[in-house]
């Protein structure tokens, strides 16, 4: 028998270990000390078995373990119930259902309202904003723009961002570099006839 | 509604069980006396006097294993209250194919090594007294004839050695140690605890005592 499976053994099965391991033990000085080391450890680690936290340690556990036990059961009031409170009404099962339906078509007009208001989004708002990164011009100079012109073109352009310009595009290339857009008008009514955009050279 | 009633109304027993139940109920008048089988059923039928029993019953227990597990007695604290409270609430499901004693114990190893491998334990460690039966204890005695003559060592810095060593071990290997050689558990029972064979029971102790002893050479 080797004597890293003696070792093991001794670990293992303690006195317990098979005749041959013992007679390997006997035979062995190394194996022997190992043996001995084994069973210091042992010692020392039993005497942990006397640690103890002190006599009224455990007075009130019992008492905390319902404190706990109370706290983790007890959920918190739903908002349906905190509203009944708050109301002073009983929070019955019918009223609950009527309050969700009623909370949805709410929700329901908020958001058609919502979708009314973002077709009617202020143009003029959105040109001042990307006024840092786009620089359209108009060759109609004061002519009066109606809402489908440049600006709007403008605006529907990749969305601009607040400054810095540079996190929209590399340092190196600017929106201000583009050939800007180049309004065709019409000659005779001298209202925009057609959009183009200019080639872009990077 | 009080916390058992919560708990109890989800897993509500068959009408027959119930029955027997409340028979046992009935007839365990002292629930001191009574089995854990019995406080368990009893358990399962809404009495909560029943859990308390079996919280007075294996507190102690299971927190001296969590209690070396972790060094500490605040995350020890925590860990057992965690571990009733689980298995309160699991209750109703309890198979019963183990002992109440070795499932509660399971939940509160798992907690632990858990709650260590999150590295969550307070990087403290408690020092509590050794109570004085410990001079009658043949181990101890003979411990000390073997140390103290090498050099002269307290009984306070070898627990606090001790303590450094074991904290050095990974969980598993220290939950194996703790068990066996603290308190004294056969490899099946460890194997049980920890659902893993009695081979890897095995095997975990001897790398962890080989790493002990290598950390604790001054005191061997
Ligand atoms: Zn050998």
């Amino acid at each position: 028998m080797d004597c890293k499976k003696a070792q093991r053994s001794i670990h293992e099965l303690g006195n317990s270990a098979s005749p041959d391991v013992q007679r390997h033990v006997n035979e062995c000085s190394d194996c022997r000390v190992a043996q001995q080391r084994s069973l210091h450890l042992q010692q020392l680690l039993a005497v942990k078995r006397h640690e103890s936290p002190g006599q009224h340690y455990f007075d009130s556990f019992l008492t905390n373990f319902h404190h706990r036990l109370d706290r983790e059961t007890t959920l918190p009031p739903t908002l349906w119930q905190r509203l009944c409170t708050r109301l002073h009404i009983e929070p019955a099962p019918r009223l609950r259902y009527g309050f969700v339906h009623a909370l949805g078509v709410v929700f329901a007009i908020a958001l058609m309202w919502q979708g009314l208001v973002a077709t009617d989004l202020p143009v003029e708002a959105d040109r001042a904003k990307g006024d840092d990164t786009f620089n359209v011009q108009i060759a109609t100079g004061s002519l009066p723009v109606p809402s489908s012109t440049p600006q709007a073109i403008a605006s529907a352009l990749p969305a601009p961002q607040p400054p810095p310009v540079h996190t929209l595009l590399t340092p190196s290339v600017s929106l201000r570099d583009f050939n800007s857009p180049r309004y065709v008008l019409d000659r005779i009514a001298l209202t925009p006839a057609s959009y183009e955009v200019a080639s872009i050279h990077f | 509604m009080t916390a058992l009633q919560k708990i109890a109304s989800k897993f509500k027993p068959q009408p027959t069980q119930s029955l027997a139940h409340a028979r046992q109920a009935e007839q365990v008048v002292d629930l001191s006396q009574a089995t854990d089988e019995t406080l368990v059923a009893c358990v399962q039928g809404g009495d909560m006097a029943a859990y308390d029993q079996l919280v007075q019953r294996y507190k102690e227990r299971v927190y001296a294993t969590v209690y070396h597990m972790t060094g500490n007695h605040e995350d020890a604290n925590d860990l057992v209250q965690d571990a009733f409270i689980k298995a309160f609430k699991s209750i109703g499901g309890f198979k019963r194919e183990s002992s109440f004693y070795t499932w509660v114990y399971r939940i509160a190893v798992n907690r632990t090594i858990n709650h260590l491998k999150r590295g969550k334990n307070r990087h403290h460690f408690s020092l509590d007294d050794i109570d004085t039966h410990i001079q009658n204890d043949p181990d101890f005695v003979e411990l000390m004839s073997h140390v103290t003559p090498r050099r002269e060592v307290g009984l306070t810095e070898l627990q606090q050695k001790l303590n450094e060593a074991l904290q050095k071990l990974s969980e598993a290997h220290r939950a194996v140690v703790v068990m066996h050689d603290v308190q004294g558990m056969t490899h099946a029972d460890i194997a049980k605890a920890m659902k893993c064979s009695e081979g890897t029971v095995r095997s975990r102790l001897f790398y962890a005592r080989q790493q002990m002893q290598g950390i604790l050479s001054d005191y061997l």
